[in-house]
């Protein structure tokens, strides 16, 4: 009894302490950011351009593909077993604030967040953050700040496509498949989001878009000896990601 | 059981200082009471027996040690790596290179020019070219750095780091691994920086019977550390 008590007190302290140093890694980004405006922009600038090009735009095709597959489904059940007058209305909510979000962020998850903890953890072993601090160039400035700005902007991007490659994918494919069953144009269904659930699904890919390349570089920096402490920490990131998400992703519908 | 090192007696005051550092490095390894002092343009062999890394990283900064202090141009090393007036006054050439990977050469030695100046692109592009040559990589300048050896990213790293004109260039393991030409490059290039730009260098060696040649040229002072456990 006295351990497991001991053992839940230990993993309490570590979560504290964990959220704690992401939150002083996320307070030093920013305060850099602020201090050192224009300092060393052209480097910070050609890195954040390749951040939204890897995270944002080549992540276009899967966005699309799996943003058109979902959108089907629900069109297509809400269709199916929902009165008609229901069917715009709840279908657009439930992509637009619910799932798209989330689907957005597993997939960004997945794709961008393993691969930025796999791209630290290994600057981390080949020397290449302490070189950059050799260099006066301080790590959360030159490697962070720019993830971090090029993730969010990447998720608002691609929530902006997603929502479209949904409703108007998944309308049509649904329409191609069952030529009856969409008894409503699609500009009803682009026309039944809400401005206000669009703001807060904004609100959510933002969050979602800061908590994931805080988790995934914090995990790269807990690489510290040898390259078969990769996997763990990747995968750790993604766990912690993937939750951190979900709970975002409630807390906000909740209070929305 | 230690330690100690000492310089030429000079008037300047020291560019890095070591005052009473320990160290524990492992269950079987520590440093204890290790001083020393560098000024302008003095090259210092670290003769190291073991964990010459740790002991070179400590005196760079990047690790703490568990007591003494490290003085960078006579304020704690920290606080200088804070103030950004520090910026570019030091280089580290690593063991490994320490290079960006995901980053031609030519763009590694452009970094801490296009971070820390405002220098147009074509001055930049000029001022990497000198260094590639002065190195003897400019066939290299459009390669990544998993595409060239060891030894020649050593060099990369060397001209990153002289590229900024810095006080002082820490060199971890001098002669590791290094072929005669890329031993007699890296000489070359650190002869003409101390004579240049006045700039100090503080290598990491190890013990060997029959140093490499050029070594007294290049190392004026060998400061030996041992090192035990009690």
């Amino acid at each position: 009894m006295n351990d497991a008590l001991a053992n839940l007190g230990r993993r309490s302290s570590d979560v504290v302490r964990y959220f704690a140093e992401s939150a002083q890694l996320l307070a030093r980004t920013l305060v850099l950011a602020v201090s050192m405006r224009g300092h060393g922009f052209r480097v910070v600038r050609r890195v954040l351009t390749m951040q939204i090009f890897f995270t944002g735009a080549q992540a276009v095709l899967p966005v699309t593909i799996a943003s058109i597959a979902v959108g089907t489904l629900v069109i297509s059940q809400a269709t199916e077993y929902l009165p008609g007058d229901y069917v715009v209305g709840v279908s657009a909510v439930i992509l637009v604030r619910e799932v798209l979000p989330l689907l957005t962020a597993f997939l960004v998850i997945g794709r961008s967040g393993t691969a930025m903890t796999i791209e630290i953890g290994s600057m981390r072993l080949n020397d290449e953050l302490a070189a950059l601090r050799m260099m006066g160039i301080p790590f959360e400035h030159f490697v962070l700040l720019p993830r971090l700005v090029g993730m969010v902007s990447a998720f608002v991007l691609l929530i902006t496509y997603a929502y479209v490659a949904a409703l108007a994918g998944g309308y049509y494919v649904w329409f191609a498949i069952s030529e009856s069953a969409a008894s409503f144009p699609v500009v009803d269904l682009l026309e039944g989001v809400d401005f206000i659930d669009l703001v807060w699904s904004v609100v959510k890919v933002t969050l979602f878009g800061v908590v994931v390349a805080v988790t995934s570089v914090q995990h790269g920096l807990m690489v510290r000896h040898s390259r078969r402490e990769l996997p763990i920490y990747t995968s750790r990131s993604l766990v912690r990601s993937t939750l951190l998400c979900a709970i975002i992703n409630t807390a906000v519908s909740i209070i929305a | 059981m230690t330690e100690s090192a000492s310089t030429q007696p000079a008037a300047p005051p020291a560019l890095l200082a070591l005052r009473g550092v320990d160290l524990d490095v492992n269950e079987a390894l520590y440093f204890h009471d290790v001083n020393l002092e560098i000024r302008s343009g003095e090259s210092v062999g670290l003769v190291v027996p073991r964990a010459r890394t740790t002991l070179l990283l400590v005196a760079a900064g990047l690790r703490r040690p568990d007591s003494g202090s490290v003085l960078l141009n006579g304020a704690p090393i920290e606080s200088a790596y804070r103030d950004l007036a520090h910026e570019a006054s030091t280089g580290f050439v690593f063991e490994g290179g320490g290079l960006l990977e995901n980053t031609t050469v030519a763009d590694n030695i452009a970094l801490p020019l296009r971070y820390h100046t405002s220098l147009p692109e074509a001055v930049i592009a000029d001022r990497v070219r000198s260094a590639l040559v002065e190195v003897g990589l400019t066939e290299e300048a459009a390669r990544f750095p998993y595409q060239i050896p060891r030894g020649q990213q050593r060099l990369a790293s060397l001209a990153r780091a002289l590229a900024i004109e810095p006080a002082l260039v820490y060199v971890d393991d001098l002669h590791h691994g290094a072929t005669v030409e890329i031993w007699q490059l890296f000489v070359g290039a650190m002869d003409r920086a101390r004579s240049r730009g006045n700039t100090a260098f503080l290598s990491s060696l190890a013990i060997a019977d029959s140093p490499p040649p050029g070594v007294d040229r290049l190392v004026h002072v060998t400061a030996e550390v041992r090192a035990s456990r009690v």
